[in-house]
């Protein structure tokens, strides 16, 4: 297992920082370095996949329960997951289907779930009262009454219209249904714009995090 | 997590809700006529694929890193469609997995698509490939494949995270014509600033519907649609409910809706 003193050897400094260079380089023109890497950069990710599933799924998860704990079972299940590799034979590519029809079967159900575990939850808490008492206030939160009364009005003005842009089934000809979708649009567009600022501020983070490993770790540029 | 047997009320709503969307897709098959509205990142998916069979340069389509499930198979419904008008113009495409168990799934649906568009002759099994699960491995594999085949249309539908951009912005270097769709919210600004057609967040459902016509997937939209409609009502009145002072918290309606 690397460790972190493991990749601050030399050896591992130079590795990243030639890698983060070749790709990098993408940004100019695609390249015979950039190629290399990019495959370097799969072939390793593949290695971490095969070692990660045995180690976090398959090991844990089926072979100490079936052969250590005689959980016997787990036995049917590897015959279950094998049928996906079928998916390679011509002949027989039709018993991979059972498997996937199984997984879809899965997330089907799994979405009956969610619209009870998340969506319903969700309503229950767009639920926001329009004239705000002083005793509804949190304590210490220095806000007012005409404050929580507006911000959740705003709220609920922007659901709603939001709502309206996302009905398909009919065209949104009459005059009050397309301003509010319009609106509907309006208000997605500068909730995207606040995303889009707070997110490249994100990524600017992570380009600082690889300039300062080049700079210190590789350069040693205080 | 919450159950809907936990509370019988929250078992009672997707009751109804299903109930709802099952009645609209048994009467849609039995002949009612239902309408969707336009959705013009949608139209714009037949110009791109024009596009690409002008410049006779392949068509790229990335699922993303969506995994077996929702997200990962309407990604594959609108590239089914995307197959098939590609494979009356003889266009090369590619398509780039993240996902094993999709991927799988992928190689079925883009086969069926050759053959249902009566060119299974034309299927290249090298064009549906898996690159890496891990993501920006992945996102490096398809920067250089944008960039190597130069392809002239690119559509990104499915589950992105942080590596949307770089896919989008090696489209715009290439000059490819870009489609992108997404649930993630906080990936959907980038494709609206990158690309050249959006499609946003519940459109990403309506897809199928929009583009097959089929009977069954426009009953379901015009049945979630109701259900939409309901859940916009039930929103306005808890919100009278709450802000009248008489009713509160502790009226009824409000409480009904109160999962604890």
């Amino acid at each position: 297992m690397p460790t972190a003193a493991t990749w601050s050897h030399p050896i591992g400094v130079w590795f990243g920082a030639i890698g983060t260079l070749a790709l990098f380089s993408l940004i100019y023109r695609e390249n015979r370095v950039y190629r290399l890497f990019e495959h370097i950069f799969i072939g390793l990710a593949a290695g971490y996949l095969i070692k990660t599933t045995w180690t976090e799924v398959l090991g844990p998860q089926w072979f100490t329960p079936l052969f250590h704990d005689g959980q016997w079972p787990w036995a049917l299940v590897a015959g279950f997951g094998l049928l996906f590799y079928t998916i390679f034979s011509r002949k027989h590519s039709w018993m991979s289907r059972i498997a996937i029809g199984a997984l879809m079967g899965f997330a089907a159900g799994q979405a009956f779930q969610t619209t009870a575990s998340d969506y319903i939850p969700q309503i229950r808490k767009s639920f926001k009262p329009l004239f705000v008492t002083p005793d509804q206030i949190p304590l210490g939160s220095g806000l007012t009454t005409l404050g929580i009364g507006l911000n959740n009005l705003l709220f609920v003005f922007i659901m709603v219209t939001v709502l309206t842009y996302f009905f398909f089934s009919f065209e949104q000809k009459n005059k009050v249904v397309a301003a509010s979708a319009r609106t509907g649009r309006l208000m997605l567009m500068f909730a995207f714009g606040a995303i889009f600022g707070s997110t490249v501020m994100a990524r600017m983070a992570l380009l600082i995090d690889r300039v300062w490993f080049l700079m210190h770790n590789w350069l040693h540029l205080q | 997590m919450t159950h809907a047997s936990d509370k019988w009320e929250a078992a009672f709503l997707v009751a109804l809700w299903s109930i709802i969307v099952l009645v609209t897709v048994i009467t849609a098959q039995r002949g009612k006529k239902y309408l969707i509205r336009r959705i013009p990142g949608l139209n714009a998916i037949d110009e791109a694929v024009g596009r690409a069979t002008e410049m006779g340069r392949p068509i790229l389509m990335v699922p993303g890193l969506s995994a077996l499930g929702v997200v990962g198979l309407q990604a594959l419904t609108i590239f089914s469609y995307i197959i098939k008008t590609a494979a009356k113009f003889g266009n090369r495409i590619l398509m780039p997995v993240a996902d094993p168990a999709l991927y799988t799934v992928a190689e079925e649906v883009v086969r069926e698509s050759y053959a249902a568009a009566g060119r299974p002759e034309d299927f290249d099994p090298t064009s549906v490939y898996f690159l890496s699960d891990r993501q920006f491995a992945f996102a490096s594999g398809v920067a250089g494949t944008i960039h190597r085949e130069k392809v002239a249309a690119s559509f990104l539908f499915g589950d992105f995270f942080a590596e949307s951009l770089i896919f989008a912005e090696s489209g715009q270097q290439v000059g490819a014509i870009q489609v992108a769709g997404t649930v993630q919210t906080t990936q959907l600004p980038f494709f609206i600033a990158s690309c050249d057609y959006t499609i946003i967040g519940d459109e990403y459902y309506a897809a199928s519907a929009y583009i097959s016509r089929e009977p069954t997937l426009l009953g379901s939209l015009v049945g979630q649609d109701i259900c939409k409609g309901m859940m916009l009502l039930i929103v306005v009145l808890g919100t009278l409910a709450l802000s009248i002072k008489p009713l509160g918290d502790k009226f009824f309606f409000v409480q009904w809706f109160t999962i604890k």
